[in-house]
């Protein structure tokens, strides 16, 4: 997107005032997972682990190479006049002296002394690499002297000296580890003129940022941008917009999004409500579910709820009222009885149509595109073929909404069904998707299987009472947007890359009707505890028999 | 080269070599006892774990005929299949070899193809695969995934042009999401699926239901094959990979039948198309064991491959 060719071909009311912006050309270093276990195969055959490295760093030199090619190819056709300042002209001869300066020191023979015959010996050379041939001019080590070499002669050639160039290294986390090591930890002594953005997954086993007076320092040096959001509300703008968008796509005008998946007043969803600021009364799921569940009666009544003399001002209601809301729409939904402490029958309920309407829908997708388009495309093609056969414009059926939150729930849980894990110990045997589940349960122990209580319990922090092993579980797990990572209020947005521990988590809202949860954050409790209440082991009564077996001794 | 490819079933089952898996399936030594097949050599490629179910039936029957049984997943496994290959004696030019893949995982499959193909460099071979569709036994039960990769480092596949669209050729199965799952793992750019028709209605609906919502949720173009139908379903295989090759990086992921794992993999292997990677989502030993039986019908493939010419180089 920040290369030149797709600022120029960029059709947006703010391309104009946004690529103007860009003051450097951009070379795209691709990469994904199937290349990455290429380059590991290429490790593997040849037991040289230079072999990948070297691999990694032509690629990124002819990487480089198309961007200049790209800038001057640009200059002669069809320019945009915001994106002027990116196109570069260079003639036959300069080109052809570009290249003669800077071939014998990237070891190779280009058959055509042109940026496309340097790119083309580069290509030769990645093949060459892998079948064997000579890989020690592409160190680690040569990295940085390589790229600054292309990029002194091409400036000088061209006679800007001070030309910035930018490297967008793309799945950064499939490089080999020296390469990460190196781009992470030793860009502060970088050139001046390379620009570098990392895309990289939040969590990685073998490599991260380090703390020492030579390490890179936000702000001064990088700016990390996160791309989930932890707080639903941050995710809500863009996800309305490309729900809307999609719909529009598709032949259905949006006037209004609350409108079209369902009515405020609707019950039984976490859906929008009126502001009980203004509408003073009890909800009718406080009635329902205190018929049916002691341990609410018992909060009920505590609070005077129910009494005519209950007074509704701004303190009572957001305390007594309004806070615990979720929960008791959550227990009235699924518990059919709950006495004496325990849950005596509680409905079978598969339907997620607790979380249809608006914003839940827009809140389970988690402004993750792939999950947009997986609810809204279908969604919309069923809500077509209903409005062929309808008289009046309706809202969206619960049904179809209910499928749809199936669809984004299923393309998480299958990408965590696929990824592997090795928990070890007792949890040998389970898998990404196991793991997330024990979470989850928990979670929903918490909120249905015990008495009711005003806290709910959403969040874990991941202690330093858990192996490395679940550690690793859990980076895989926000790895795969399973797990979002709940930034403390001072931290950076880099924390993540110094470290999972001690940082708080929450599961995917995409997840939320899997385990029966609410859409909030709620409190927080130690993943260690979580996982040992979930294994079924009474800490509190374990403790106390060794204590009273030692003191029988 | 692949030459004088058929689905007949072999007049003769007297082999030079016979090769089978020896794992927890009663479904091992379905065709070989049931055809009565007969082999000058016998290899039986164990898996090393899961030693459960009917494996010691399974391994006292071959071994009673003197079948050799060896790891069918190690490093050395191909070696091992080429040697028995190369030392066998012979009527002919060319060494008649049976592989029985009916239980075999898609890594042994792999290891046979890449000792077959180092055989070539001293003869030729006259091949028959036999492949034994097993019984439906009810809902497939899901495992963790233990290894998502390629299936052998030889079979990563490569390209000199990273750049380039990542293309995914998928077989399906029965296995509820895996399909989805992997097909988000790889994130290719686009996505050719194999559905397969089988003998057993009862798979096709497992198999629909298993990978229902693939479409609303990925761009694909659907290709449907019959599991009995082989060497069409190969040709369509390597038709597809003339036309797209080029344009992509190239991945097939053969869920499903092992019969199409066997297409994958001996197209890739014996054509040496080397840009092209082979991957596995597999649970090894925390599979589910499932002792199948045969449905009592075998699916033949067979075809030549000449041996090398001296100077000829294979990446396998």
């Amino acid at each position: 997107m920040l290369t030149a060719q797709a600022l120029n071909n960029w059709n947006h009311p703010q391309a104009e005032a946004l690529a103007s912006q860009v003051a450097f050309n951009a070379a795209f270093v691709s990469a994904d997972i199937a290349w990455g276990k290429q380059l590991d195969a290429l490790d593997e055959l040849n037991f040289n682990p230079k072999k990948k490295e070297a691999a990694f760093v032509v690629h990124t030199l002819r990487a480089l190479v198309y961007a200049m090619r790209e800038a001057t190819e640009l200059e002669r056709g069809p320019l945009k006049a915001h994106i002027a300042h990116l196109a570069i002209d260079l003639k036959s001869g300069q080109e052809e002296q570009f290249v003669k300066l800077v071939a014998s020191d990237l070891n190779v023979s280009p058959r055509l002394n042109s940026l496309l015959g340097l790119e083309i010996a580069l290509q030769s050379k990645l093949s060459a690499i892998n079948s064997g041939d000579d890989d020690s001019p592409f160190s680690v080590e040569a990295f940085p002297s390589r790229l600054s070499l292309l990029v002194t002669v091409f400036n000088g050639v061209i006679g800007q000296d001070s030309r910035r160039w930018a490297l967008l290294f793309d799945e950064l986390e499939i490089a080999p580890t020296w390469i990460k090591s190196f781009l992470l930890s030793g860009i502060r002594s970088f050139d001046e003129r390379i620009i570098v953005k990392l895309a990289l997954v939040p969590y990685m086993e073998n490599v991260g940022l380090q703390r020492t007076p030579t390490s890179p320092h936000p702000l001064h040096d990088y700016q990390t941008i996160q791309l989930t959001y932890p707080n639903k509300d941050d995710a809500t703008n863009f996800s309305a917009e490309l729900f809307s968008n999609t719909f529009s796509m598709m032949g259905i005008p949006v006037p209004s999004l609350p409108r079209l998946f369902g009515s405020p007043s609707s019950r039984g969803a976490f859906r929008a409500r009126p502001n009980h600021r203004k509408v003073r009364g009890i909800p009718v799921e406080f009635e329902e579910l205190a018929s049916k569940d002691d341990s609410f009666r018992r909060y009920v009544e505590d609070r005077n709820l129910f009494s005519p003399n209950y007074i509704f001002n701004e303190n009572n209601i957001a305390r007594d009222i309004r806070k615990v809301l979720p929960i008791v729409i959550a227990r009235n939904f699924y518990l059919r009885r709950f006495e004496g402490g325990r849950v005596v029958a509680e409905r079978s309920r598969k339907s997620p149509s607790l979380y249809t309407g608006f914003p839940s829908i827009i809140d389970i997708t988690e402004g993750n595109p792939r999950a947009i388009l997986t609810c809204v495309g279908p969604l919309a093609q069923q809500y077509l073929d209903l409005l062929a056969h309808s008289d009046e414009v309706v809202p969206i059926p619960e049904s179809i909404q209910s499928q749809a939150i199936r669809r984004v729930e299923l393309l998480l849980t299958s990408l965590l069904q696929v990824m592997p894990i090795d928990i070890g110990g007792f949890e040998k045997g389970n898998g990404l998707l196991d793991f997330v589940d024990q979470i989850g349960r928990a979670f929903q122990d918490r909120l249905l299987k015990g008495p009711f209580v005003t806290d709910y319990v959403g969040t874990f922090i991941l202690d330093d009472n858990v192996t490395a092993e679940v550690v690793g579980a859990v980076g895989k797990g926000l790895n795969a947007g399973a797990i979002i990572h709940v930034p403390h209020a001072e931290s950076g947005p880099d924390t993540l890359l110094r470290g999972l521990q001690g940082q708080r988590f929450r599961l995917s809202y995409a997840l939320a009707s899997r385990y029966r949860l609410l859409l909030t954050l709620g409190d927080r409790v130690n993943l260690s505890k979580l996982l040992i209440e979930m294994r079924g082991i009474d800490i509190e009564n374990t403790q106390r028999n060794l204590f009273d077996e030692n003191t029988r001794r | 080269m692949i030459r004088e490819e058929t689905d007949d079933p072999p007049a003769v089952l007297d082999f030079d070599v016979v090769i089978v898996a020896v794992g927890y399936e009663r479904r091992c030594r379905w065709v070989t006892n049931a055809h009565d097949v007969s082999a000058k050599r016998g290899l039986g490629l164990e898996f090393g774990f899961l030693a459960e179910g009917s494996y010691a039936d399974n391994r006292t029957f071959f071994e009673r005929r003197s079948y050799q049984i060896v790891s069918g997943v190690s490093e050395t496994t191909p070696n091992v299949i080429a040697h028995a290959v190369e030392l066998v004696a012979t009527d002919d030019e060319f060494a008649r070899v049976l592989v029985d893949i009916s239980s075999m995982s898609r890594e042994m499959i792999a290891n046979v193809a890449i000792g077959l193909e180092r055989a070539r460099k001293l003869r030729g071979i006259t091949l028959t695969i036999a492949y034994a569709p097993s019984k439906f036994t009810g809902p497939y039960r899901p495992a963790p995934i233990r290894r998502a990769s390629p299936i052998k480092p030889s079979l990563a596949g490569w390209s000199s042009q990273p750049e380039q669209p990542l293309g995914a050729i998928f077989g399906l199965g029965c296995e509820p999401g895996l399909a989805l799952g992997a097909l988000q793992f790889l994130e290719p750019n686009n996505a050719w699926i194999f559905r397969p028709k089988g003998i057993d209605p009862d798979f096709d609906a497992a198999m629909m239901k298993a990978n229902e919502h693939i479409g609303d949720i990925f761009d694909i173009t659907d290709f449907g094959y019959e599991i009995n139908k082989p060497t069409i379903t190969r040709g369509r295989l390597e038709a597809l990979l003339n036309a797209v090759e080029n344009n992509f990086r190239v991945v097939i992921v053969p869920f499903g039948p092992k019969i199409f794992a066997w297409l994958a993999i001996s197209t890739i292997v014996f054509s040496n198309r080397h840009t092209v990677g082979v991957w596995t989502f597999s649970s090894k030993e925390q599979a589910v064991p499932v002792d199948r039986d045969a449905d009592n019908q075998v699916i033949w493939h067979n075809f030549k491959l000449t041996k090398y010419i001296t100077d000829t180089k294979s990446r396998f």
